[in-house]
């Protein structure tokens, strides 16, 4: 959490999102105020923020879903533009293509981007492969438990290789121990892709579980009130005491209950 | 540990088998769940995402019937819902079209209890949950957390022996859940009712109860139980809390 913390975390890294002077207003209601971060090339974020602060405005101004009121999205220095640029969106809701296989749903994006078939057929076996569904390919959502429809749009996302891999909440409803078992998953395909991921979550544990950089937001209007390094090697303990150091800081910092 | 050690909840190998359409096999839930929960008990069952534990709870609420095995309430065998026991659900169920301090007034208002009472009831208990100054507002004005609050004054406004309540923080966000437990443990230390909590969630197994019973995956069992020593109020990250969560999470099944 120290300036040259920071900047040896940064020295090593090639910027591939550089976001300036966010600002979202709806009408007269100021919710995101002139949010200024980078995201590196194959980094983990994670934003955390106090409940309401905007998270879900916040990302659907990343995602390009909703105009942002001012400032600017770069994706490898240039602005963001749906035509050019993969930004992959993973939703609270489970959003498995209901009427594709568990292997079409994974197809469905790398055909969108007219992909040879060859490769098309190589990034599918080898992202079942990574979530361990091969043997439900031929399933349809429906006949899959929440968890594992979950992993499929997760896989779905990663194997087109996105410039960046948003994330909103994907396992909150999860129950704990299965959501530490994918968030496990997540980390060993992040590692095997180098995707660039940007992970928001409420959930403080889960955030120092899994980034390696944590953006804090403060309540809104939305700013970036704080930024943490989390230098603590994989696999992370939840009771050791460097990683309990850290939650108990970040929560102190946005606790509002 | 409470010493009202009176059994207010006792259920007897409880199995419960469900038919599913369009499938021959049938689906085992509960095998032979038997259990005791005690007077002002702040009891919780735990279990991975599909253990029967919402099943368990509804066949304690009388909601569903055991396929095998009984259930007695204060010694006597149940025979549906009755007054004696409140609910609180996961996703609320609060009426729309009522406002905060009508739908806590609601299992009141069906039993004929006059107007001046039950309003004075509700008010109680509208204050307890600290909803002060909402009591004309609509659910969907109010935040997730707001709304559970309305359904846990309502399941306390029946005056009912035992509480039920099924995941009731589970729609929430992880933040929002803190509050809610703090909140609800002050409530329950000032009005101590038996509870049943039912939940996922291992931190909040440990946070809220007194005892905490851990079901296997399905077909569901009770694998193990715990008593919670721990003083209260209890902090998530206190050495103690970390240790029994890594006890409690090595004896939860993993469903996939």
């Amino acid at each position: 959490m120290t300036a040259d913390n920071k900047s040896a975390y940064k020295a090593k890294r090639e910027v591939k999102v550089s976001v300036k002077n966010l600002t979202k207003k709806y009408g007269d209601l100021l919710v995101l105020d002139n949010i200024n971060f980078d995201i590196y090339k194959g980094e983990l974020l994670c934003i955390v923020g106090p409940t309401g602060c905007g998270k879900t405005t916040f990302l659907n101004c990343l995602s390009r879903f909703i105009p942002i009121t001012e400032g600017t999205i770069d994706v490898d220095g240039v602005p963001a533009d749906p035509h050019i640029h993969n930004i992959a969106f993973v939703f609270q809701e489970v959003s498995a293509i209901p009427w594709l296989t568990v292997e079409d749903n994974i197809r469905f994006g790398l055909r969108i981007k007219r992909l040879p078939e060859d490769e098309i057929e190589k990034r599918v076996e080898r992202m079942l492969d990574i979530v361990g569904l091969t043997k439900y390919r031929t399933y349809y959502p429906q006949q899959l438990s929440a968890s594992m429809e979950q992993r499929v749009v997760i896989a779905r996302n990663f194997a087109i290789n996105p410039d960046l891999l948003l994330m909103d909440e994907p396992y909150g409803q999860l129950d704990v121990k299965l959501r530490y078992y994918l968030e496990d998953e997540l980390m060993r395909i992040w590692k095997e892709l180098g995707s660039t991921v940007a992970f928001i979550t409420h959930n403080i544990e889960e955030a120092v579980y899994l980034a390696e950089r944590i953006l804090i937001l403060s309540p809104k209007p939305s700013t970036i009130k704080e930024e943490v390094i989390v230098d603590l090697p994989h696999p992370r303990q939840f009771d050791d005491p460097k990683f309990v150091a850290l939650r108990d800081y970040v929560t102190e910092s946005i606790k509002w209950w | 540990m409470s010493e009202d050690r009176e059994v207010k909840i006792a259920c007897k190998g409880i199995s419960k088998t469900f038919h599913v359409p369009g499938q021959k096999k049938l689906l085992h839930v509960l095998n032979s769940v038997s259990l005791e929960v005690y007077k002002n008990e702040f009891l919780v069952i735990l279990g991975p995402g599909q253990s029967g534990k919402t099943v368990l709870l509804n066949c304690i609420a009388g909601l569903i019937e055991p396929t095998q095995g009984s259930i007695l309430i204060n010694n006597k065998p149940i025979t549906g819902p009755g007054p004696d026991r409140g609910m609180v659900f996961q996703r609320y169920a609060l009426f729309p079209w009522k406002t905060v301090v009508q739908n806590v007034a609601f299992g009141l208002t069906i039993r004929g209890v006059p107007l001046k009472e039950r309003m004075e009831v509700a008010q109680h208990y509208i204050d307890l949950v600290g909803l002060n100054g909402f009591e004309k507002s609509y659910p969907a004005e109010l935040s997730g957390g707001m709304k559970q609050r309305v359904g846990i004054a309502r399941a306390y406004a029946s005056d009912p022996d035992i509480l039920l309540m099924d995941e009731p923080f589970g729609a929430l966000d992880a933040q929002t859940r803190y509050a809610m437990e703090k909140e609800l443990r002050l409530i329950w230390e000032k009005e101590k009712r038996t509870v049943c909590f039912v939940t996922n969630n291992i931190e909040e197994a440990i946070y809220l109860g007194d005892r905490v019973v851990i079901m296997s995956a399905l077909p569901g069992r009770i694998k193990t139980e715990h008593n919670i020593t721990i003083p209260v109020p209890r902090a998530y990250t206190h050495p103690d809390f970390l240790t029994l969560r890594k006890q409690i999470s090595e004896d939860t099944d993993l469903v996939l």
